[in-house]
Formats: C-alpha cells, sequence, structure tokens
C-alpha cells in the first residue's frame, strides 16, 4: 500500500515531463495508468480485506516519536480508496480532453496525482500522525488545485481561503491527537480499542475530540466552516467533481468514521457531530435554492449531503452506520457524475445557468443519459442506489422528529437540486448560448460509468455493495452485522415519505423562478464566510498596529525598552532575591580616590547637559585620564599609560570628527529627557550596587596563582599582563586583533559611500 | 586530531588575508573564497563524524591547560552547528560567485565574509566564556561592516541601529563575564559549571546569568529585544541577509542554551518560565511583523524573530523532548532560512524587486523556483513532512507532554500564521500576474542562472533529506541533547587534562 502511495507521488513529480514529450490527452491517458493500477491492485485485496481479517502493513519512519507508516485495508480503507483510485481514473480520462485549451497542463496532472496519493494515505493510514500528514498534504495539494487559474484574484482568494481553513482546522486536529497521545499513549488507531475507559473518563478527552472534530469538520465543509467549498469551484470542474464528490470533503467524513468506535466512548463526540450534520444539511440545502449556476448548486448540495454523513456518524445508531456506507457510496457516485456532466454542458455552451439552458439531451445524448440516470439517484427514485440511500435514511431518522423533518426538507430541497442540476439543462425545450454537440469520448465516458454504476448497485445492492457495506458497519460500530442489501423493502412509512418528499421537490422545480427572485434580505452577518473576511482583515489591522508601534523606527525607543527589559529582570532578582546582603564595602578610600570620583561626577553631569559637542568631547578625555590616573594610584602603570594613550588619540580624532558633522541640536522632549535620565541613573545604581555585591564575594581563584607562577618559567615573560594577552590567551588577542583589522576595512568602505554620495 | 578543531577558525583568517592583499584580483579572492567554503566544508564534517563516533575532541589553544588557557571543544553540539553552518555558508559562497556587485568584492567582500565566519565557527568551538565574546565581537563588526560596505547613506540607517543595539548586548555581555569571572574565579565554561553546581545557590549567579539571558536575547533577537533585525536585515545585498538570517541569530540560540545547560543550571525553573513567556511573545509579534509587511525580506526578516521563539520555547520546556526539538529546529531553521532569503534573491534577479505589489508571474516563468519556494517555505510553515513539521512537532508533543497547553497553542497558532504569510508571498509573486507598469526587461544568461540556482536547490534538497529520514536526524539530535543535559562528558573532557 506505500508503495501505491509513493507511485502516486512520483508520477505527480514526472507529470510535468511527461507532458512536455506528450499532448494534454496522451499525458492524461498515460497517468491515468496509475490510479487504474492501484484500482486493480485494491480489488485484488478486496476479498482479504472484507474476510474480516485487515490487511496490514508496517514501515518504521521516525520509530523514537512513534510516527510510522501503518496502512490498514478494511471496510472502510476499501471503500474509500477505490472511490479515490476509481473515480480519479475516470477525473484523469475526463480531464485530458476538457483541458485540452488550457495552459499548464502538465502542473495540473502533477497536483491531481499528488493529491490522489496523498488523499490515498489518508484513508489507508491506521497511525493518527501519519493519517494527520497525508491530510497536511491533500490540504496543500487541493490549494494548488483550487488555485491552478491563478492569474485571477478570485482564485487566489479562494485557494488561499481553503487553504487557511482547513490548515488551522489541521492544527487543531494536531493538537488533538497530541492530546489523545498524551491520555493513551498510542497513535495507532486499532490499539485505541483498549482505551474506550480513558477516553469516556479522563477530563482531557473532551478537549481531544473537540480539536479532532474541528479537523473533520473543516475538512468536510461543516457548519460554519462550511463556505470555502462552494469558493472552491473556481477550480477548474474535474477538480471540483473529484474533490468534492470522493475526496478531500470526505476525508473528514472518513476520520469521523474511522475514529467512532473509539472515540464514541465520549458522550461529546456524538452529541456534536449529530447537532452539526444537522444544522449543516439543512442551512446548505436552503442556500442551494438561491443559485444559479450549475456548480454552486452542486457544492452546497454537496455540503447538505456531508451534514447527512457527519449526521448519520452522531446517531451512531445501528441502522445509521449502516446508512452512512451506502449513502456515502452513492453520493459519490452521482456526485462526481453530476459536476463532470455540468463541466461538459459549460464546455459545449459556455453557460452553466440552468435557467438558460435546456433540452441539451438530444444534442449530447451521452452525457444527458448519464446526467439523467445521476438525477435519479440523486433525487432517490427505483432503481438507482441513490432510492436505497434515501429510504435507509428515512428509516434511521423516524424516531425523532426533529431529526425527521429536518432530514425531508433538506431531501425535498436536494431532489430539487437535482431537477435543477441534472434535469433541466436536458429537457424541455432546446436552450442554450450557442451551438452545442456531443463532447469527445473521453468527457462522457466518466459520467458514463458513474450513471451505470449508480443503476448496477441499485439494482443489484448485495452482489456490488453488500460485503462492502457490512464491513463498513464493522469498521464504524466494532461489531459484526449479517445485514443483507436489498433495493425493495416493501410499501412502507419510509417510501410513503420519499413519494411525498419527490412530489414537493417537484412543486419547488415548478415554483424556481419565484424562489429565485424572492428577495432575501442580505444580512452579512449570519455568513460565516463574512467572519472570515474579518478575522483575516482584523489579523492584518492588528499585525500593522502592533508593528507601528513595536518597530517604529526610533533608536531613541529601541533603547529603552531594551535596557529597561534588560536590566529589569535582573534587578528584579537582585533586590527580591535580597542580593545586597553581604555587601562589603571595605576600607574607606584616600584622599586621592575620593578627590578623582568628584571629578568624575562633576564632568559625567557637565556631559550630559553640555549643549556642544565639542565640550562633551573634552570632558570625555577628563574623565578618561581620570581613571587613568585611577590606575596608576592601584598599581598599574602600564594600564595607566595606555589608557592615556587611547584617551588622548580619542579625544584629537573627534575633535577632527566633530568638525565636518552638523549642527548639535536638541530634539527631545523635556519629558522625555527626564523618563530616560532617570532611568540611566537606576540603570548606574543598578549594576554599581551589583558590582559591589559581586566584588564583595570572597574569590578563591586560581589563575592568579598560576598566571603568577608560571607566566616566567613556562612562558618565558616577565610582565604577567604582556604573557595573558600574547599566550595565555592568545586566541582572544588575535580575535580582538582581526576585530581591528575588519573595523578600518570598514572605514575604508564608508568612505567611498562619503565620495559617491558626494559626487 | 585535535588540531583539526582549530581549522574552522583559522583557516577563514588566513583566507581573509589573502584575500586582503589580492584586494585588486577580483577572480583570484573569488577562488580563494570558494576552496575555503569547500575546505570548511569537508573539515566540518570530518569533525562532526569524529565527534559522533568517538568522542567530544578537546584543543588546549597554545598548550595552556583548561581552565588556564583557552579551549576550543567540540561536542555534538557544538559540530552540528559547524556543519549545518558550513554547509549553508557553503551554498551562500556558491551563489556568491555570480550575484556581488564588483565594487563590493573590491572593497573586502569576501575578507569580510571569511571574518565573519571564522567569528561564527569560533563562537561555536570555544569553551571559554570569555573567548565566546570575542567572537561575538569579530562576527558584530564583520557583520556590521559588512551592511555598510558598498552601500547608499540610506543603508547606513538600518547598521547604525544594528552596532548601537548590538553593542548593548555586547556591554551586557561583558560586564556579564566580568561579574562571574568576580564570582567563580574562572572563565572556562566547563570550570564554571564545577564551580557553581559545587556552590551554594546564589542570588548573585542568578543576576548574572539573567544579563547573559539579555545579552544574547538581543542576539538571538527575541521580544522584546529584536529590534535591530527588521531594522537592517533587508537592506543589505540578498546574499549578505541570507548569511546573516540563517547564522548569527542562531549564534544566539546556541549561547543561550549552551550557557543555561552547562553553566546555569541551578535556577532553572524561573529561568525556564522567563524563558517560555518570552518565546510565546517572540513567536507572535515575529509573525504579526511578518504579516504587515509587503516585500519578501522584510517578511523573511521578521519571520527569523518568530522561529527563534520556537526554539527558545524547547529551551524554555526545559525537558530532553524540548531540547531536542530546539536542536531540531535549529538545525533545520538555518538551512530553510538561508535557503528563503537566496530564493527571494532569484526572484529579484528575474524580476528585479523584493516589493510584493511591483512582483507577479514568476511561477509562470520559473516554476522551478516556485517549487524551490514551495519546499522551503512550506518547510518553514510546518506542513509535514517537510524540515520544519518534525521541529514544530518535536517541540508541540513537549509542550503537550507536560501539560504546557498554552504555550502551544501559540506555537500552533504562529503556524497557520506563518502559511499565511508565505502563501502570501506565493500568491503575489508566484502566481499573480506582474503589473504591466512593473514588468522589465532583463536579460539573465543561463550560465548565471544555472549557478544561482544550484545552491538554491542543494539546500532545497537537504531540507527534504531532513523530513525523509526524520527518523535518523530525530535520534542524532536526541544524542545532541543527551550531551546537554547531562554535561559530566563534557567537563571530563576538558578538564581531564589538568589531572594528566
Amino acid at each position: 500500500m506505500l508503495v501505491s502511495v509513493l507511485a502516486g507521488f512520483a508520477s505527480g513529480a514526472l507529470a510535468p515531463l511527461i507532458r512536455k514529450y506528450f499532448s494534454v490527452q496522451v499525458t492524461g491517458l498515460i497517468l491515468a495508468i496509475i490510479p487504474a493500477s492501484i484500482f486493480i491492485y485494491l480489488s485484488s485485496l478486496a476479498g482479504t480485506a472484507l474476510s474480516g481479517t485487515p490487511v496490514i502493513e508496517k514501515v518504521n519512519w521516525v520509530p523514537a516519536l512513534g510516527i510510522n507508516f501503518e496502512f490498514y485495508l478494511d471496510g472502510l480503507s476499501l471503500m474509500m480508496s477505490m472511490l479515490i483510485s476509481g473515480i480519479g481514473t475516470l477525473i484523469f480520462l475526463y480531464s485530458s480532453s476538457y483541458l485540452a485549451k488550457y495552459e499548464d497542463t502538465g502542473k495540473f496532472f502533477a497536483y491531481l496525482s499528488m493529491f490522489m496519493a496523498a488523499m490515498l494515505g489518508v484513508v489507508l493510514s491506521s497511525n493518527l500522525m501519519t493519517l494527520f500528514i497525508f491530510w497536511e498534504l491533500t490540504s496543500l495539494t487541493s490549494f494548488l488545485l483550487i488555485g491552478f487559474k491563478h492569474k485571477y484574484e478570485k482564485s487566489r482568494y479562494s485557494a488561499l481561503q481553503a487553504l487557511l481553513v482547513t490548515g488551522t482546522g489541521g492544527i487543531a486536529f494536531l493538537a488533538g491527537i497530541l492530546i489523545l497521545y498524551s491520555i493513551t499513549g498510542t497513535y495507532s488507531i486499532p490499539e485505541l480499542a483498549g482505551f474506550k475507559d480513558v477516553i469516556a473518563r479522563d477530563e482531557l478527552a473532551i478537549p481531544a475530540v473537540i480539536l479532532i472534530l474541528l479537523g473533520a469538520f473543516t475538512k468536510s465543509a461543516q457548519f460554519p466552516f462550511h463556505f470555502w467549498l462552494p469558493n472552491a469551484m473556481e477550480a477548474p470542474t474535474p477538480v471540483s467533481a473529484y474533490l468534492h464528490s470522493a475526496t478531500m470533503v470526505k476525508a473528514g467524513i472518513f476520520l469521523m468514521a474511522r475514529l467512532n468506535p473509539y472515540l464514541s466512548a465520549n458522550f461529546v463526540w456524538s452529541e456534536v457531530i449529530t447537532y452539526t450534520g444537522l444544522v449543516t444539511m439543512i442551512f446548505a440545502a436552503l442556500i442551494s435554492l438561491k443559485q444559479n449556476d450549475l456548480k454552486k448548486i452542486l457544492a452546497y448540495t454537496t455540503v447538505s449531503v456531508l451534514g447527512i454523513l457527519t449526521f448519520l456518524i452522531g446517531l451512531n445508531s445501528d441502522y445509521s452506520l449502516k446508512t452512512l456506507g451506502v449513502f456515502l457510496l452513492a453520493h459519490s457516485l452521482y456526485k462526481a457524475a453530476l459536476f463532470l456532466t455540468s463541466g461538459s454542458v459549460d464546455y459545449a455552451t459556455g453557460s452553466r445557468d440552468p435557467f438558460k439552458l435546456g433540452g441539451l439531451l438530444k444534442k449530447m445524448p451521452a452525457t444527458g443519459t448519464a446526467a439523467l440516470i445521476s438525477a435519479v439517484s440523486m433525487i432517490g427514485i427505483l432503481p438507482a442506489f441513490g432510492f436505497i440511500a434515501k429510504e435507509m435514511f428515512y428509516t434511521s431518522v423516524t424516531f425523532n422528529n426533529l431529526f425527521m423533518t429536518t432530514g425531508f426538507l433538506t431531501a425535498v430541497i436536494l431532489t430539487y437540486a437535482a431537477l435543477m442540476a441534472g434535469v433541466k439543462p436536458f429537457l424541455g425545450k432546446f436552450q442554450s448560448p450557442k451551438e452545442t454537440s456531443e463532447t469527445p469520448v473521453l468527457m462522457w465516458i466518466g459520467p458514463g460509468v458513474l450513471a451505470t454504476l449508480s443503476l448496477l448497485f441499485g439494482l443489484f445492492p448485495e452482489i456490488f455493495a453488500g460485503g462492502l457495506i457490512r464491513d463498513n458497519y464493522k469498521a464504524l460500530s466494532g461489531l459484526s452485522t449479517s445485514y443483507i442489501l436489498k433495493l425493495w423493502h416493501g410499501v412502507n412509512f419510509e417510501l410513503i415519505l420519499s413519494l411525498i418528499t419527490i412530489l414537493c421537490g417537484i412543486g419547488l422545480y415548478l415554483l424556481r423562478n419565484k424562489i429565485f427572485n424572492m428577495k432575501i434580505p442580505d444580512i452579512k452577518f449570519i455568513k460565516p464566510s463574512f467572519y472570515y473576511d474579518v478575522l483575516f482583515n482584523g489579523v492584518l489591522t492588528v499585525s500593522k498596529l502592533q508593528t507601528k508601534f513595536l518597530q517604529n523606527g526610533s533608536l531613541r525607543y529601541y533603547f529603552v525598552i531594551i535596557i529597561l527589559f534588560s536590566l529589569g529582570l535582573p534587578a528584579f532578582v537582585f533586590f527580591t532575591g535580597e542580593g545586597y546582603k553581604n555587601v562589603y564595602l571595605g576600607e574607606i578610600p584616600g584622599i586621592y580616590e575620593i578627590v578623582l570620583g568628584i571629578i568624575v561626577l562633576i564632568s559625567v553631569i557637565v556631559a550630559v547637559s553640555a549643549k556642544s559637542r565639542f565640550l562633551v568631547i573634552a570632558i570625555l578625555g577628563v574623565i578618561g585620564y581620570m581613571i587613568s590616573l585611577l590606575y596608576i594610584l592601584l598599581g598599574a602603570p602600564d594600564l595607566a599609560m595606555t589608557q592615556f594613550a587611547v584617551e588622548t588619540l580619542t579625544v584629537v580624532l573627534f575633535v577632527l570628527v566633530i568638525y565636518k558633522l552638523p549642527k548639535f541640536l536638541t530634539i527631545s522632549a523635556v519629558k522625555h529627557r527626564i523618563r530616560d535620565s532617570l532611568i540611566a541613573i537606576s540603570s548606574g545604581v543598578f549594576i554599581t550596587l551589583l558590582m559591589i555585591s559581586v566584588y564583595s564575594v570572597e574569590m578563591k581563584s586560581e589563575m592568579k596563582e598560576y598566571f603568577g607562577d608560571n607566566s616566567y618559567i613556562l612562558a618565558n615573560g616577565r610582565n604577567i599582563v604582556n604573557v595573558i594577552l600574547v599566550d595565555f590567551r592568545a586566541l582572544d588577542t588575535l580575535g580582538e586583533i582581526t576585530v581591528l583589522g575588519i573595523a578600518a576595512a570598514g572605514v575604508f568602505g564608508l568612505m567611498k559611500v562619503l565620495k559617491k554620495d558626494s559626487k | 586530531m585535535d588540531f583539526l578543531i582549530s581549522l574552522p577558525v583559522i583557516l577563514p583568517l588566513f583566507s581573509a588575508i589573502l584575500c586582503v592583499f589580492l584586494r585588486d584580483y577580483v577572480k583570484a579572492q573569488k577562488t580563494i573564497n570558494f576552496v575555503t567554503a569547500s575546505l570548511l566544508l569537508v573539515i566540518s564534517f570530518t569533525i562532526g563524524h569524529f565527534v559522533y563516533h568517538d568522542d567530544i575532541i578537546v584543543l588546549n589553544s597554545g598548550n595552556w591547560s583548561a581552565p588556564f588557557g583557552i579551549v576550543l571543544v567540540a561536542d555534538l553540539f557544538a559540530s552540528s552547528m559547524l556543519m549545518v553552518s558550513n554547509l549553508v555558508y557553503f551554498a551562500v559562497v556558491f551563489y556568491t560567485l555570480n550575484n556581488i556587485d564588483k565594487e563590493r568584492e573590491k572593497l573586502y567582500f569576501y575578507p569580510l565574509l571569511n571574518t565573519l565566519m571564522m567569528g561564527v565557527n569560533g563562537a561555536f568551538l570555544t569553551g571559554d566564556i570569555f573567548n565566546l565574546y570575542v567572537w561575538f565581537e569579530v562576527m558584530l563588526i564583520s557583520s556590521f561592516v559588512l551592511i555598510t560596505i558598498g552601500g547608499e547613506k540610506s543603508q547606513l540607517e538600518g547598521a547604525i541601529k544594528y552596532v548601537t543595539l548590538n553593542l548593548i548586548s555586547s556591554f551586557f555581555f561583558l560586564t556579564g563575564v566580568g561579574f562571574l569571572y568576580g564570582l567563580t574565579g574562572t572563565l572556562n565554561m566547563a570550570d564554571l559549571s564545577v564551580q557553581i553546581s559545587n556552590s551554594e545557590p546564589s542570588v548573585l549567579i542568578d543576576t548574572v546569568s539573567l544579563l547573559f539571558l539579555a545579552a544574547f536575547g538581543i542576539k538571538s533577537a527575541v521580544f522584546p529585544l529584536f529590534f535591530w533585525l527588521p531594522a537592517s536585515y533587508h537592506t543589505p545585498p540578498v546574499v549578505v541577509s541570507a548569511i546573516f538570517a540563517g547564522l548569527l541569530t542562531k549564534v544566539g540560540v546556541y549561547s543561550l542554551i549552551r550557557v543555561f545547560t552547562l553553566i546555569f543550571t541551578q535556577n532553572t525553573s524561573f529561568t525556564s518560565d522567563i524563558l517560555v513567556v518570552i518565546a510565546g511573545f517572540t513567536m507572535i509579534t515575529g509573525v504579526l511583523g511578518a504579516a504587515a509587511q509587503n516585500d519578501i525580506r522584510r517578511i523573511l526578516s521578521f519571520h527569523i524573530v518568530s522561529q527563534i521563539g520556537y526554539m527558545i520555547m524547547g529551551l524554555g520546556l526545559n525537558t530532553a523532548l524540548a531540547l531536542t526539538g530546539s536542536i531540531f529546529y535549529i538545525l533545520h531553521h538555518i538551512i530553510v532560512k538561508t535557503n528563503l532569503f537566496l530564493v527571494g534573491g532569484l526572484v529579484d534577479k528575474v524580476k528585479g524587486s523584493f516589493a510584493l505589489p511591483k512582483l507577479g508571474g514568476v511561477y509562470k516563468a520559473y516554476p522551478f523556483f516556485g517549487v524551490l519556494f514551495l519546499i522551503s517555505a512550506l518547510s518553514l510553515a510546518g506542513i509535514p513532512p517537510l524540515s520544519g513539521f518534525w521541529a514544530k512537532f518535536t517541540i508541540a508533543k513537549a509542550g503537550v507532554d507536560i501539560s504546557a497547553y498554552f504555550i502551544v497553542g501559540v506555537a500552533l497558532l504562529t503556524g497557520i500564521l506563518t502559511l499565511f504569510s508565505m502563501m502570501k508571498i506565493w500568491n503575489e509573486a508566484f502566481w499573480k500576474e506582474q503589473p504591466a507598469d512593473c514588468v522589465q526587461v532583463i536579460k539573465v544568461t543561463k550560465k548565471d542562472l544555472v549557478l544561482s540556482v544550484l545552491p538554491v536547490v542543494l539546500l532545497a534538497s537537504v531540507t527534504v533529506l531532513i523530513g525523509v529520514f526524520a527518523g535518523s536526524v530525530f535520534e542524532y539530535a536526541e544524542k545532541v541533547t543527551a550531551g546537554l543535559t547531562d554535561s559530566t562528558n563534557y567537563i571530563n573532557a576538558v578538564l581531564r587534562r589538568i589531572s594528566e
């Protein structure tokens, strides 16, 4: 299984290369081989996978972190992976024709292959972390696909929106996995079976469950995160067909289904899922009423169906879990077909507005038939597979009035949508913006196959899907079942409800113009996408404000912050820990030292308040000289000589430079000067106190002794300071000499700048 | 064998001196510089190999044993940093072959690159706290001059902020070293570790440790000490920004980790709390700062700040796993960050700008640049399975392990905001069509293009490989951490020679 996934990524990497040498058609056909072979490979494993012992594969990756490729093929992953590879094959075929006039098709196929591979990785993984890794890759590759027509602002906006919404969900998912790990100690999904108790009781399980669900909801476009999905219709139609029928958006459903047997031990799980699904199904269905674009209608009904699937998982009843597999399968088949046929209609007529289309069946018989059959399945009419799905759905909800009413209303609107998207363009009076004819064969073969399957699955449900659904149920509930799929359940309440649904749907359809023209006040703050924009712009505004405040360009302000922070922390520790406790002030200094100290103090005050640069330099010179004198008093004449030389040179150089500088200006306000002087004085006081305290600690150093003993004997030098500089610590000196050399190079460079500017 | 670890310091110095004398012979300078970079790469990996398979390498400079003389020490931590830094340096020097102007070349550009690396390598290798200060000075002056040379007057504004604020760091550092010597009577880091752990806990040591925190905090550009970085990094040529972005702040982080795992290990709970708070603010303010920018280099600069937050967070969480995460993070970040700047340079090369509003259409014209950008950008944002994901994941997991949920939340949110600003660059520079009035006719020769892209490909491949072989890299980082959490080996290796 790892090989299948890697083959997908590899073929993605090769796609642009293949496209270089072959036409779009041929490239598409070559690349379709990969999903087709994966499909065949998976079918060959079907027998084993459905026999009750899942196929398992493990390859180590980062064992130290417990993150490994662990694959697991049971009914659930088999169904998902066959849908992904099967529909994937058809999408490749369709695209190879549909994209004939597009640019960059090599990249397109690359994204599509990688997306497919990532999706396979998601559904095959049984290690939560590897699942997460593939999950993120689906977000990323779908970003590239949605933004494929990237010269349009709208495409870029939608792609980024999808990425940010699903990406944020992704980090929530990751956080959830980490917390779950902290209470269970495993990333392996099957191993969670042993931790149901912990999941039910541990107080951390609730945040873990909610965070994981956030990931699933954003991915599967549940309310209030659904808005990215209709926007993602900016992608070329084959992408929409793929992402929004069988793959991307089903990843969230898959995740919930996969974790359901374990996490449903926690009461929050099913509650949250049920009501989120319920709200999503009706909310999205209602919005679909007001759409006049085939793809948008299909997009909102997809969201609505995702709500239904979520809801079915949430119910977590014996029957709802059986229904889930049927509904998911039926939806994937008809929805992929309808997306593709709407793409074909667009391709042939240049329009996707159902109000402007009609009677195309004659001109496009193959496409039209496929669309009609798929619409029949979507509405839930005998003998299509969708019929079984809807019957079972009704059986699942009859126990609760709220659920039944909501489910009924949703189904009515879905019927209406199916009529608009699958029937209206093809039946009735011919209507089209331009002359039309049937699409190339590669474009109707996909929908054709899917529509045929919708029929075959409906006619012979047990043969095609029986084993799959039973094993699916086992994966979802952990229990075995001998349930047999049947098309006809006899005349019962569900059948009657179903008939009423269809009649109401047709009623809505007849009223379509009225509904579409109905004025509904546009209240933007009930739209979640409005909050996305608000949040998006909010972050930008906050970041601008913050940056203006923090990085405001004033060096003085930077100084203040840095000094306050850097000295504030140590000062806090020093004073709260009473670091000044054992201060030993030493002997009273002699008269010379006192005089020197006073001179230095006075000089500092004068220097700070001076209004001319010349004065400042002169006074700094005075301070330097006083310090040199201090060295003499302390018995270090050589150091003093050096200091004298340095001070003299500095003053002379400064005087030379000052001559060239502009006039000295005082531009700061008085209050700032007071503030700054307070900071400066307290910093000085603190450092001084710290120094005295450090000085008070008796130091036992071997250094002095060692250097004293050895500088003559081992290093042949009488002056210890010199020996330290050029021998004991010669590496320091080497570094400092380098610094001087570089500084010289820098001065040279700066002078060039000045010359250049003065030219 | 021991002499080997002096080469990363000595070799660039020789190269620098040679290049100074060959100022007018640009070609010769180029060759010398390239050869030096290649040799440094080989040497650092050889050192890394020996340290990994045998033991810590210690070299007594001037043959004066520790703690009296200055020792150079290559342990796993130092050698890992050495390898990655010199790899990145090699890539940048490769990139420089075709991307630096004659004027700078004649203004000692190559000697400066060399002295910069001398400082960086010295800082990693030294076992002496004052010597570390010296290498910081070498780095500071080299980088300062690199920012200023050959530039315009406007460029100086950034340079002034850069150098003044970094001088404050030097001041705190030097003060701290003085006090530390006053308290312990030694400068050797292993000896300091011994002296401090043998003495009673002391408020003075804690106070001094915070001076070091401030000094290295400024160098690492953490909140609220980072101002110098966004003020200056976008001004010099992109090769200079690239090497700065990859290495300078990381030397600061390296030093922080070094002193807080080796020397100041007594009162860890207090410093850890401070570090975690700093880390949180650093991540958020940095990433928000980036969101407000519209220039590739400015965006990337702010992201350096934000990413430093993760490394500090790992240090602050103060568990073995967290530290492993930090180290993984540093190693990954050095490569990715440098590479993003280089990709920015490629964009500028073919489209003539770094400003997003003026850019566009790069993906259409140069799809391969897009791939290179995505690899590094997505890695930076922590998208699996690239290197950054593993680094972030390890740190996040370490946080959850000790129930530090809040900071983990901050770290994850920062991740999504990072993704946002990377995709902003992608949307604007790569996907959007270039505004018609900004299109310039730029001729780029094939040779130029190939030479400029190759080093970027090198670093991008390493990023991918780190992701693919995350298992091995993680185990390596774990070993590095083991050498930090238990410094007995380090101390014995450095001080053993006394007893001999």
